[in-house]
């Protein structure tokens, strides 16, 4: 379980984030949802370690955030993180190189399905392929956690459907996804869990088949009244 | 493994390329000498180093040679020896070394070796105060320390001011005399300068008394020199001190003078310590009470002596020949402590002999010559191979 | 150490190219200099084209590297100093490579599952290789360069020269090849101290941004007062030094290890904790 708790995050004199609270469970998929700007993708650099906490804790399966725990949790930022002039082929063998939970069949099975070239230069690649190409590197690892920032932001339909395929198979089965997005919409069938942002805190937290079970609420719904559009 | 080629090659590359240069490349790159000894004791020319270069094809590279090897001073281009390379010449003199030996604290930051005085039961420091250089406070302020070599106390005035804080003052010689203590300084003013003695009471620091020593002079010209004979050893104790006089830039009318602290009496004395029959060239020794002077000329040597208390002279009490010595030419003599070293040449190589001054016996005598295994013919050492000059460096014996 | 080896090599081959191009152009550079001088030289010799005041030095009888070298050292220079400018810029960019665009390899590196020191030490490490290697390649060039004047020049035409004879000659190689292996590794040795105060003043600047650069400026401020403290304290004038030559020169070696185990931990200790995308 990814427990954060309480944290704050302070940049460039303005708290982003104040008081910050929640969980993420293994198995499950927690959406973190919130305005633009409402720090989504801060608390999941928080919990990468790649920005400094201000304040509060984060803790994964109850250890803090050290290096080892990189092979248990695998994070898919925005965009593609790798040098332009690097080939496909090259930045695979790269994670093959440093992380032992990296599973190079399921990368194989998945640049087939992605239908990616392994020769190609990360430079050239298009918006819709290099993001395809950046959750691959996400979900070719054998990590217990997979966190994802707007896996869905500037991606045709179509490639957006053999994403959502991803996420239904099995491949996401034990794993416990965080992700932040937009496109709700097309997510909300998948998402357990739901996480609402608003002014640095955590709004409203639920789990979407109790809200729809109890209160006939769709996550939509719900924002609506949070968010009052 | 094999993708990590050529980081591997870069490592390698890294490290053979300055290893093979620092192990091997640099090996070979100038001839060694040694001083090789033709007659007497190895030993005894074990002070004698001949400097000079070394000329190669398109520089000339300084060395040094001695009985145990050349010493290219090129090399010694490093961080540490070029530290301890500083004021060497400070620390030559045999008592420095000994005193450095005996009270290393004592002698931190002492560096004026006109400001010592050491006799069996003190060691006496003078120097001028630095404290004010950069200020526009008076320059003149005197710092004493005093160390009791039993006890190993040490008793420090600072700051004592003198008399005419206005003029630039050098300290030339420093004596005790029971419980004072004399300072020779030689005062600037403007564009002249003249010596004047300051005694200070050794319990207080305080200045007793003053004494011009241009007040005593016989001649009354305004142009004259009057320079301390420096003594073997600055630091020893010498209730008298010589100088010499001359007048005007022609250097006319030239005597020595004598001056005792014990009295306060500068005197002129009949004849120059070393005598009016002197010819030539002439390098001399002040030992105490005994003045030895050695007349050079390229085919001998003619060693002197003159007792300055009973005002015996022992005139060419010995003789050395090249003749005798089987070279070409003497060309340099120094007289140190109980040695004579003087600087030779045969037939375009260079040597030297080290003689006792007391009865002028050869004792040593080495030329400089290829070590092992060089290569070079005679007539290119000859060539390259230039040792100008004579210098004699005295290590402390533990 | 297997991970931080990884890196190094990652770091290396990053630079290849780079540290290709500048052996080849040093090479090239070199290479053709001499022998445009050494044909200029013979024909000289021979009295094909005599042109007076040609040469720094006059033509010897016997043609050797090292007049050969004295004669074309501003073309042997040239490409030093591109290596040198190259290679300090290095110093920064190996870092800042690393934010540019939107790729930005850092997310890469800071989640790989290593010690994040071994990024710190793997960029320093590749860096000292980087000098290092081009050093040792200028050291290799000159046995190859002198077989070019065995080639070009006839046997009764030609002198040898020692290779400390041929650095010796060239102002820049002189003072960058010591005589002694010591020097070598006090002058090296001061550049890697260097390096590391120079990445921790860069890490801080990557930690806390604007603030960071002024705590980057004071920190290498305060690396030069510690360094020049000897200096400062006896003053350069001052001949009363209350330390004996070989106190000060422990003194000095004392506060360039300071400087630099406190850069190497300040350092390792920024990219682990502080640091931030």
């Amino acid at each position: 379980m990814i427990e954060v708790t309480g944290i704050r995050k302070r940049y460039r004199g303005r708290d982003v984030l104040n008081d910050v609270s929640f969980t993420a469970e293994k198995g499950e998929l927690t959406c973190l949802i919130g305005v633009n700007g409402a720090g989504k993708s801060t608390i999941l650099k928080l919990i990468m370690g790649l920005t400094p906490l201000t304040g509060g804790t984060i803790r994964i399966d109850g250890q803090a955030l050290e290096p080892k725990l990189y092979e248990k949790i695998a994070f898919v930022p925005d965009h593609l993180t790798m040098p332009s002039g690097m080939r496909l082929s090259e930045a695979l063998r790269f994670m093959a190189d440093f992380y032992e939970s990296w599973n190079e069949k399921r990368a194989d099975e998945l640049m087939r399905f992605f239908q990616l070239e392994h020769s190609a230069r990360i430079g050239s690649l298009s918006k819709g392929i290099a993001a395809k190409f950046n959750l691959l590197l996400g979900f070719a690892q054998d990590s217990d956690y997979l966190l994802l920032d707007e896996p869905f932001s500037g991606i045709d339909l179509f490639s957006r459907e053999a994403i959502t395929e991803v996420f239904t198979s099995d491949l996401m089965e034990h794993r416990g996804v965080l992700l932040t997005t937009h496109e709700i919409g097309e997510m909300e069938h998948l998402v357990d869990k739901a996480v609402l942002l608003k002014g640095g805190k955590v709004s409203l937290s639920f789990h979407c088949e109790e809200m729809r079970s109890e209160k006939g609420k769709s996550v939509i719904d719900v924002m609506r009244e949070v968010y009052g559009a | 493994m094999r993708r990590y080629w050529f980081s591997i090659l870069i490592v390698l590359l890294a490290a053979g390329g300055i290893g093979t240069y620092y192990l091997i490349g640099i090996r070979g790159h100038l001839p060694e000498y040694i001083i090789e000894t033709v007659q007497g004791d190895t030993k005894e020319g074990a002070a004698v180093v001949l400097s000079g270069s070394h000329y190669g094809a398109m520089r000339s590279e300084p060395l040094d040679v001695t009985t145990e090897g050349s010493n290219y001073l090129g090399r010694n281009l490093h961080l540490r020896e070029r530290l301890a390379d500083a004021g060497t010449w400070f620390y030559q003199d045999l008592n420095i070394q000994q005193l450095l030996k005996d009270h290393k604290a004592f002698m931190r930051g002492k560096n004026n070796s006109g400001g010592f005085y050491r006799d069996a039961e003190m060691v006496i420091y003078a120097e001028l105060s630095t404290s004010t250089r950069h200020t526009n406070a008076p320059y003149a302020k005197l710092e004493l320390s005093m160390l009791d070599e039993e006890t190993g106390k040490v008793a420090t005035f600072k700051s004592i001011a003198l008399d005419e804080p206005e003029q630039i003052y050098n300290i030339m010689n420093v004596q005790r005399l029971d419980n004072e203590v004399h300072i020779l300084f030689r005062k600037y003013e403007s564009h002249t300068s003249n010596l004047a003695v300051y005694a200070f009471d050794s319990g207080t620091g305080k200045q007793l008394r003053r004494i011009d020593l241009k007040n005593q002079l016989k001649s009354k010209a305004t142009e004259y020199n009057l320079n301390l004979i420096a003594n073997e050893s600055v630091s020893k104790p010498s209730d008298l001190i010589y100088f010499t006089y001359s007048e005007g830039s022609e250097a006319l009318n030239r005597k020595n003078y004598a001056y005792s602290y014990r009295t306060g009496k500068l005197s002129e004395l009949s004849e120059t310590l070393w005598g009016p029959d002197i010819g030539g060239f002439f390098t001399y020794s002040l030992q105490q009470d005994q003045f030895y002077y050695a007349e050079i000329a390229p085919d001998e040597v003619v060693l002197s002596l003159y007792h300055t208390k009973t005002k015996a002279r022992k005139r060419a009490y010995a003789t050395v020949t090249a003749k005798q010595l089987g070279v070409d030419e003497i060309q340099s003599a120094q007289i140190q402590k109980d040695r004579v070293y003087l600087g030779l040449e045969k037939a375009g190589v260079k040597g030297a002999a080290v003689l006792r001054l007391e009865d002028g016996k050869l004792l040593f005598e080495g030329f400089a010559v290829q070590a092992s295994g060089n290569g070079q013919t005679d007539e290119e050492m000859k060539r390259r191979l230039h040792l100008n000059n004579l210098v004699i460096e005295h290590k402390l014996k533990d | 150490m297997n991970r931080y080896l990884k890196l190094v090599h990652m770091e290396i081959y990053r630079f290849r190219i780079v540290l290709l191009v500048l052996m080849g152009i040093t090479a090239l550079c070199q290479m053709s200099a001499l022998i445009w001088m050494l044909k200029k030289a013979l024909s000289d010799l021979r009295g094909e084209h005599p042109e007076a005041g040609a040469y720094f030095s006059p033509i010897p009888l016997r043609i050797s590297f090292e007049w050969a070298m004295f004669n074309t050292q501003m073309w042997f220079i040239i490409p030093v100093l591109l290596c040198i400018s190259v290679l300090s810029l290095y110093v920064f960019f190996i870092w800042y490579r690393d934010w540019i665009g939107r790729n930005a390899f850092i997310y890469r590196l800071l989640m790989l599952p290593t010690a994040r020191r071994n990024i710190y030490l793997a960029k320093i490490t590749a860096l000292l290789l980087f000098v290092l290697s081009i050093v040792s390649f200028q050291l290799a060039l000159l046995p190859v360069l002198e077989l070019v004047i065995r080639l070009v020049v006839p046997a009764e035409l030609r002198a040898d020269s020692h290779i400390i004879d041929i650095i010796s000659s060239n102002q820049a190689l002189v003072e960058l090849i010591p005589r002694q292996f010591e020097q070598f590794f006090y002058m090296y040795g001061a550049g890697a101290v260097i390096v590391a105060a120079v990445f921790t003043a860069i890490l801080l600047e990557r930690s806390y941004r604007r603030l960071g650069i002024l705590y980057g400026l004071l920190y290498l401020s305060g690396c030069g007062l510690v360094v020049a403290s000897p200096i400062l304290l006896f003053g350069t004038n001052e001949s009363v030094i209350y330390l004996y030559p070989t106190e000060i020169y422990l003194m000095l070696l004392l506060l360039f290890l300071l400087v630099a185990s406190a850069s190497v931990w300040l350092g390792m200790r920024l990219i682990a904790k502080k640091i931030t995308v």
